[in-house]
């Protein structure tokens, strides 16, 4: 049996200060299978960032498990989460985050020049230029990203989130920055990536855009809610089983 | 204002101590030293002489020729010029002579040493030396008047006599000769060094009681000095001409039978007192500014650092004032105000820090200087100081207004401020790099030079033996009243009864030796293996017994030393040293030093001492002596004991000491009138004679380490803003799945781009100053430009490992963090 993407089991987060300590993740369990596209909503301060950031092994937790494809990658050290990060993880971020200095090529070819194993010269090539069609930006491979729009630049993020072909895309408010008829090609784009069977996990406040995942999850005080507003424990309960499996 | 000026006080001073401390302290040491060593040039450059009409002084001074080959650059027969100075020339207003020397004053208690001038009347008016007490001689006590009587300094008098105002009348005994006091000079008056760096005249007497005995026309003296000043519309070197022209004529008539004068000329010239008071003093002068305006660059580009990585620290705060209505000239004149209180402490700072430096200066640290007296924080030092402040001020407030970009301050206040912090332009952060680095790189770079030219000074071994002591005798007026023969006996039984007292191994005795209390090049001579003195090879000439010359550390090469019959009879034989043996053997040969054995062959060959119409045999070869401030180790000993002024070099056994006091006892025992006027260890007068070398040392290390301490925080607070500014850049790249290594390079690659250009650069500036010398542009660089490639390998890797270590450690909390805390901008918390 192949196991899920992403299984979480009992994840916490605790910010602690000399002071206080914050609990901003209580236990999340979480199951993402390949081809899932999975939208996380929730208030300002419920988690969502913070359970984005663990999936994405930008942070690591403070207990529980979590596995990717089957490995468990909490424990890893910080550059083994990059070799984890660069070949299973795409990143959108909200304000796209592309590299000034960097042509629009450049910036897709980033992860592929990360690779544990380098890539050839023309895969790379080949690769991003793919993923320029695949957005259609092909035409703006030797542009800088300031010469662009909000919504350009946001399919230039999805592209470098695409070069690497990853296992998971970690979409983190993808229609923040954009205009609404903006926001609509990216989330039509994003779709149609589900679609072709990229899995998705996105972070949302637009209930609009949360709508169009296949699975919806809602955040509040670092615990997923069923969707009468309870946790979710029965869903754990399957998630348990699938793990002593 | 006031108000507002105290609120940024109180901000600056209480809340931000650290960067408020670490500017008022660079500013406030490196300016100091900046002020302190423009202040020294000025004085030693641009400052008027306080004497009237000081540009129409001139000093007499000339060269032995012999062929249109130098003999001697420094050589004027003294004859000549008491000659000159006895005639009237028509473009000469005043003349003065002066000649200086140390003796012992006989009636004073302890028997203290001066140091004397003995000057004609004119001398003290010339230079209006302003009076505290009494008169300066009158003319009726000039040349060939044979009154005896002396013009105390100010220092003296206060010192021997508690500045007592009945001082005039009493007297003061010079080898038997007692001079009354006429006068006591002011204590503002600045004495016109004219002999010897750091020379200091105690007490100024009547010309004709100098002790060089009767002058001549082969006879020259350093000690002597003939001082003119000239009309207003007279040309020195016209002047200068026309003595050549008059004395030309009287040295060949005079010298005609002198075998090793006779084919020579003297080259007259007149220098300008002041060239001569600034003398050799110009180089070390000018060394300092350079190193103190390096010093202040790369302070200054360190505080351009601290203010640009504050501004920007502070981006919040000027974005909220941009959006309360601030414009540029708000943030301009915020800026100068905070600098304007910084300034405050740091100029106070600077005004100590320059007068330590004069303290210093004056102290002697740096080695003999002149006008040294004459160096104070006065209002020049204030203003300048004040002024290079202000504009230190202004244009780093004007600059780093400039540098913030307004505008897109105020577009951030629009944005979610996530990545946006850019508001100083990379190529600006570059440029303050590059120029920290090329600055600290000059800075090492000549420092290393310096340093390493000093340590090998100080530690070539010199050949000399350190253990002894040198004990220069005065004979009191044994000099007047008894013959040569009678005083020379006497200073061997001086010897033998020290030898007695002290349990001495050695005791020799000899004339001024090697290395002495003195001047150097004293004892600069020539010998000759000519009869007719012809290719003169210029040597030092001592003279001294065989245990004199064992108790300097010579050891004898080959042949034999001087036996005391010899030393008796003043026989001709001389021992030479090694160079001498080599140079001698190379021009016997034909050029090819290719001797087997330089020392033995030239054991019995004939050589002409200077002046010498029979030669001298050469019984034995020594070894040389490699002395500070001696280019040249050639040097030829003489059998004798000197008829006036001997020293006697002791040498103890291990353990044991001496003292001045025993010395004077024992000379008591062989004549009332023997004293001791100077005791020094030769270590002492060694340390003296290295002491611009030791000073060399310890101010380049200290250079090198406050340069690179400097540099180290500029390039820190540079990398450090580099990277805050990169930090989500550098976040994007981590979540993309760059690896720490990936980083460390990407910002360690951009990082040691500036220090690669300021490499290009100095290595483009040294190529072209080297072309220019070469082709002949520019004169006076060869000395700087002798770099040794391993001194300039070491500065570049020491400021390669420094710039690699600030940015190791400037990135480090962005690979030790997990990446979300470089995302949230918190990774360097």
């Amino acid at each position: 049996m192949q196991p899920p993407t992403i299984l979480m089991q009992g994840i916490t987060k605790i910010f602690a200060t000399d002071e206080m300590e914050t609990h901003a993740l209580r236990g999340i369990d979480l199951q993402i299978s390949s081809g899932d596209f999975v939208s996380i909503c929730g208030p300002s301060g419920c988690g969502k960032s913070t359970l984005l950031s663990l999936l994405g092994l930008l942070d690591m937790p403070s207990g529980g498990s979590y596995q990717i494809e089957g490995k468990e990658v909490s424990g890893l050290s910080l550059s083994e989460a990059a070799f984890i990060r660069n070949e299973k993880i795409g990143f959108i971020f909200q304000s796209f985050n592309l590299i000034d200095e960097l042509t629009v090529f450049d910036n897709i070819a980033l992860p592929l020049r990360y690779r544990r194993q380098s890539v050839a010269k023309s895969e790379i090539e080949d690769r991003v230029m793919a993923c320029l069609k695949t957005v259609d930006m092909t035409h703006r491979a030797g542009h800088r990203p300031n010469q662009l729009s909000g919504g350009q630049q946001q399919r230039i993020a999805i592209a470098r989130a695409l070069v690497g072909s990853p296992a998971l895309l970690l979409v983190d408010e993808p229609t923040g920055n954009l205009d609404s008829k903006n926001g609509d090609a990216v989330m039509d784009m994003l779709c149609e990536l589900n679609n072709n069977g990229t899995t998705l996990c996105m972070v949302t406040h637009d209930p609009r855009y949360a709508d169009m995942a296949s699975r919806k999850l809602h955040l509040l005080d670092g615990r997923i809610l069923d969707s009468d507003g309870t946790p979710m424990q029965q869903h754990t309960t399957a998630l348990r089983q699938i793990a002593a499996q | 204002m006031l108000q507002s000026w105290f609120k940024t006080a109180k901000i600056l001073l209480l809340r931000q101590q650290l960067y408020a401390l670490t500017i008022i302290l660079t500013i406030g040491l490196t300016l100091g030293a900046l002020v302190a060593t423009f202040n020294l040039n000025y004085q030693l450059f641009m400052a008027p002489l306080p004497y009237p009409d000081a540009e129409r002084l001139q000093l007499v001074r000339g060269s032995q020729w012999q062929q249109d080959k130098q003999v001697s650059a420094e050589w004027l027969p003294a004859q000549g010029q008491l000659d000159i100075y006895r005639q009237d020339w028509p473009e000469v207003e005043t003349k003065a002579l002066h000649n200086i020397s140390i003796d012992v004053a006989q009636n004073l208690p302890g028997n203290p040493s001066f140091n004397l001038g003995y000057v004609t009347p004119e001398f003290l008016p010339m230079f209006d030396a302003p009076l505290a007490l009494g008169r300066h001689l009158s003319p009726n006590e000039g040349l060939d008047s044979q009154v005896p009587v002396t013009v105390l300094s100010y220092q003296v008098w206060q010192q021997h006599f508690a500045g007592d105002p009945a001082v005039l009348g009493k007297t003061l005994q010079f080898r038997g000769v007692s001079f009354t006091v006429v006068g006591v000079l002011a204590e503002r008056f600045v004495e016109p060094v004219l002999a010897a760096p750091g020379w200091s005249t105690d007490l100024w007497l009547s010309y004709d009681f100098h002790d060089m005995g009767t002058p001549n026309w082969s006879f020259n003296s350093n000690q002597i000095h003939l001082l003119l000043k000239l009309k207003a519309d007279a040309s020195p070197a016209q002047l200068a001409h026309s003595f050549e022209q008059w004395a030309a004529p009287e040295f060949a008539a005079a010298n005609q039978s002198n075998a090793f004068l006779k084919n020579s000329s003297v080259r007259w010239r007149l220098e300008s007192v002041r060239s001569r008071i600034l003398g050799d003093a110009a180089g070390l002068s000018l060394s300092l500014l350079a190193g103190s305006i390096l010093l202040c660059a790369i302070a200054i580009a360190n505080i351009a650092n601290l203010v640009l990585g504050r501004a920007m620290a502070q981006q919040r705060s000027l974005t909220i004032r941009i959006a309360l209505g601030a414009r540029a000239s708000h943030l301009f004149r915020q800026y100068l105000l905070e600098f304007a209180v910084l300034a405050i402490p740091a100029l106070l700072l600077c005004l100590s820090v320059a007068e330590a430096c004069y303290q210093s200066l004056q102290a002697g640290y740096a080695g003999p200087l002149p006008r040294l007296q004459e160096l104070s924080s006065g209002a020049l030092s204030v203003l300048f100081a004040i002024g290079l402040l202000i504009v230190l001020c202004l244009t780093l407030a004007l600059w780093l207004t400039r540098q913030l970009n307004y505008r897109q301050l105020q577009q951030s206040l629009q944005q979610s401020g996530k990545g946006s912090a850019v508001q100083v332009s990379g190529r600006t952060r570059q440029l303050l790099l590059m120029s920290q680095t090329l600055f600290c790189l000059v800075t090492l770079i000549y420092c290393s030079q310096i340093f390493v030219q000093a340590l090998a000074k100080l530690r070539q071994p010199s050949g000399l033996d350190l253990q002894t002591y040198q004990v220069a005798l005065t004979q009191g007026s044994l000099l007047a009243s008894s013959q040569i023969e009678e005083r020379r006996q006497l200073f061997v039984q001086a010897a033998e009864a020290v030898k007695a007292q002290s349990n001495a191994t050695l005791v020799g005795v000899g004339g001024y030796p090697p290395i002495s209390f003195w001047q150097a090049g004293f004892t600069m001579s020539s010998v000759s293996q000519h009869a007719d003195q012809s290719a003169p090879a210029p040597t030092y000439r001592y003279s001294g017994d065989a245990e004199y010359l064992a108790a300097l550390g010579l050891s004898l090469q080959s042949g034999e030393t001087f036996s005391p019959q010899q030393v008796k009879n003043q026989e001709s034989v001389v021992l030479i040293s090694q160079s001498l043996a080599r140079r001698l053997a190379a021009e016997l040969n034909q050029g090819t030093d290719s001797s087997a054995n330089n020392n033995s062959s030239m054991l019995d060959k004939p050589l002409y001492l200077r002046g010498a119409t029979t030669p001298s045999r050469i019984i034995g070869v020594v070894s040389d002596l490699t002395l500070p401030g001696q280019a040249d180790s050639a040097a030829v000993y003489t059998p004798a004991t000197p008829p006036a002024f001997p020293h006697l070099l002791v040498r103890l056994p291990d353990g044991q000491s001496l003292s001045r006091d025993l010395v004077n006892k024992a000379l008591a025992q062989v004549h009332p009138q023997l004293k001791v006027f100077r005791f020094h260890s030769s270590a002492e007068i060694f340390g003296t004679h290295t002491q611009d070398a030791k000073v060399a040392t310890v101010v380049t290390a200290a250079l090198s380490i406050l340069a690179l301490a400097l540099a180290g925080l500029g390039i820190f607070a540079v990398i450090r803003t580099q990277i805050q500014l990169r930090q989500y850049e550098l976040a994007v790249r981590q979540s993309l799945g760059a690896r720490p290594q990936h980083l460390l390079q990407l910002t360690l690659v951009d990082s040691l781009k500036p220090l690669l250009w300021a490499v290009l650069l100095l290595t483009v500036g040294y190529s072209l100053l080297q072309l220019s010398l070469n082709f002949g542009w520019v004169f006076g660089f060869a000395e700087l430009l002798q770099i040794a490639p391993l001194n300039a390998a070491l500065a570049l890797l020491t400021v390669l490992l420094l710039t690699t270590l600030i940015v190791v450690g400037c990135v480090r909390p962005l690979l030790t963090k997990p990446v979300v805390h470089a995302l949230r901008g918190t990774a360097s918390n």
